[in-house]
């Protein structure tokens, strides 16, 4: 019975959020007609056309070019395939230079505790498309300099992994090192390491045993957040690196709101599943539901 | 006012509104005392060395562009229209994320799970996606360049983000409603317009100003996609230039020196002169960082950091050795009000 409900509020939070998604394209297209009453019936028109065209899926074709039209279906998925390769990638990667950082600057003394902290906040405000910006010109000014070329920057026709793995990733990490160095931080604190240290156990035994998991149960259940602002990241690296990603397909077929609305949703439904997922693990790990705390 | 003794506060402040200042003082005074950058230069011997654009010295800290203008007082002008455009839109989302949270926490709390997966849809797309998604249908070249194009653009800008903040600001208001001082003035019979000139704005009003700096961060960062994205704000002047070889190229020119239409205009001379596209990405970190300040320094203010010094003095008055049998000067007169 129990399950049965958590089923239905996922998928009807799912219908919902993709009926959202719809609704937004239809009125962005409706959006020039802006102060008329027109725009009404131009909206509700698009809506339900957007929305049988999720039923006829397989029937939509895109334009590659003036003559050429292809499948939606058997074009999308080598972008698709590629994006979110890019995205759990980069998502490990922060993850691991986020928690290795945070640990290791844990340990440090004080004064240069409170540097990194100062160095994470202003390296925040430099926003993703000037970050990307400057690693495309360090690669080149590398390859100026020793004539030894990292990596391709401008991708062209075979995907390239490492490069958008690693850029897209930094400025999350950042993120994610704030947030993880705040959790352990409030974790230290607390009376059970206190407890813990009095009883003679070593600094780095109670931190990795104990501070480390509960700390880690604050930083997934804000992984949603990091993984919105990799997004951007990603869109943004697409278009500036001539990626042939999810994104730079929806880009050029920005004029097709089929296509736009698929392609959304069709992004959107893995990193929902594993987002319900990852809560209900956190879920049992917390007790709560097993009716420990 | 408390939130100027803050330092974090006061120095983002200080950098924010001497950028702005120095704009408008640019634009209405200096720019007609500097004197434009040599349109050739000649070395000792007389002969033409350079010709714009000339890379970065102590005369052009941020080189010089390939009209012959310098960049650094470029970035200058477009100071003002960039971040008042990202005071404009913040303020938009402000008000409006404001009037819907008030209207969320009072009046469709039952609806709390349709209204968390709406603005799911509107946090997974990114905001400069949906921004393009809205401008592609918007027919600039048709309408010409104004005001209307302008304004219908800022309230894009403005909406896109609206639907999360105005969840953020209910459930914030949702959450302080609950409290027992609120509870007991409704059962008193306070109505909802009195809660909300009496509990929920005097709440509100520190987090909101915390909320501005972050929005206004928000849409800086909004505007340097847009840059790249080379979509202009307030429409685009197309000119046919010819270099005499070829067809005429067509080139659009912000109208402004605003800086996204600076970054996104040049994007083509990242792999020849960087330095064109360098100046307005500093300048954005370092507005973004003024109002990323502005937003700490607040945060303390909230969370009552700034107030230790008073407390400390407060302990060591209490601290003073009491006489036995107390006598009146150690007792103080206290006025409640």
């Amino acid at each position: 019975m129990k399950k049965w409900k958590l089923a239905l509020t996922v998928l009807a939070d799912l219908l919902l959020t993709i009926f959202t998604i719809m609704a937004i394209i239809a009125f962005a297209q409706s959006y020039s007609l802006f102060p008329s009453p027109q725009m009404i019936t131009v909206f509700w028109q698009q809506f339900q056309q957007l929305f049988w065209s999720f039923f006829s899926i397989r029937d939509i074709t895109v334009s590659l070019s003036q003559w050429h039209n292809a499948p939606l279906l058997s074009t999308m998925m080598e972008p698709y395939a590629y994006s979110l390769v890019i995205l759990w990638g980069a998502l490990a990667v922060s993850f691991l230079i986020a928690v290795t950082g945070a640990y290791i600057c844990f340990l440090l003394p004080r004064p240069l505790q409170k540097m990194v902290k100062g160095i994470a906040f202003f390296l925040e405000s430099i926003p993703d498309v000037i970050f990307i910006f400057s690693t495309q010109l360090f690669v080149i000014w590398v390859f100026k300099k020793t004539d030894l070329l990292i990596v391709n920057p401008v991708a062209g026709f075979d995907n390239v992994y490492v490069l958008p793995i690693v850029m897209i990733s930094i400025l999350p990490s950042i993120l994610l090192f704030q947030m993880t160095f705040l959790a352990f931080t409030e974790e230290k604190d607390k009376p059970y390491v206190e407890y813990a240290l009095a009883k003679g156990l070593s600094k780095t035994a109670v931190l990795w045993r104990h501070m480390f998991r509960n700390a880690l149960i604050t930083v997934f259940s804000n992984v949603q957040y990091l993984f919105w602002f990799m997004l951007s990241n990603l869109l943004v690296a697409e278009y500036l690196f001539n990626m042939h990603g999810l994104f730079r397909f929806l880009y050029e077929q920005l004029h097709t709101p089929e296509v736009v609305a698929i392609g959304l949703a069709m992004l959107f439904l893995p990193f929902y599943l594993i987002d319900v997922a990852g809560k209900r693990v956190i879920a049992y790990l917390t007790g709560i539901e097993r009716g420990v705390a | 006012m408390r939130a100027f003794r803050n330092v974090y506060f006061a120095a983002g402040f200080i950098i924010a509104a001497g950028l702005l200042l120095a704009s408008f003082f640019y634009s209405y005074w200096l720019k007609d005392i500097i004197p434009q950058p040599p349109k050739q230069i000649y070395n000792e011997a007389g002969r033409l060395v350079d010709v714009p654009p000339y890379p970065p010295s102590w005369a052009h800290p941020f080189g010089v562009d390939r009209q012959g203008e310098d960049v650094f007082w470029k970035v200058i002008d477009g100071a003002k229209y960039t971040i008042v455009t990202a005071l404009a839109v913040s303020l938009l989302r402000l008000v409006f994320g404001t009037v819907g949270g008030i209207v969320y926490a009072f009046y469709l709390q039952k609806f709390r799970f349709i209204a968390e997966s709406i603005v799911r849809a509107f946090r997974f797309v990114p905001a400069i996606f949906l921004t393009m998604l809205f401008f592609a249908f918007i027919p600039l070249e048709e309408q010409g360049a104004g005001m209307g194009v302008l304004i219908k653009q800022l309230l894009v800008l403005a909406a896109v983000a609206l639907p999360p903040l105005m969840l953020v600001i209910g459930n914030d208001i949702a959450v302080f409603l609950q409290n027992e001082f609120v509870v007991s003035s409704r059962l008193m019979g306070a109505d909802h317009v009195w809660l909300i000139r009496k509990h929920v704005l005097p709440y509100m009003r520190p987090r909101l100003f915390l909320l501005f700096t972050q929005q206004t961060v928000q849409s800086l960062l909004l505007l340097v996609h847009l840059g790249a994205f080379q979509i202009l704000l307030g429409g685009v002047k197309v000119i046919y230039d010819s270099d005499g070889l070829g067809p005429p190229e067509k080139v659009a020119l912000s109208l402004s020196n605003e800086w996204s239409g600076l970054i996104g205009l040049s994007y083509r001379e990242m792999m020849l002169d960087q330095w064109i596209v360098v100046g307005p990405c500093v300048a954005f970190i370092v507005a973004i960082f003024a109002f990323k300040l502005m937003g700490k320094g607040l945060e303390q203010v909230i969370a009552g950091k700034g107030k230790r010094k008073q407390r400390k003095k407060q302990r060591s008055s209490s601290g003073k050795t009491a006489s036995f049998p107390p006598q009146q000067g150690d007792f103080e007169l206290v006025l409640y009000r």
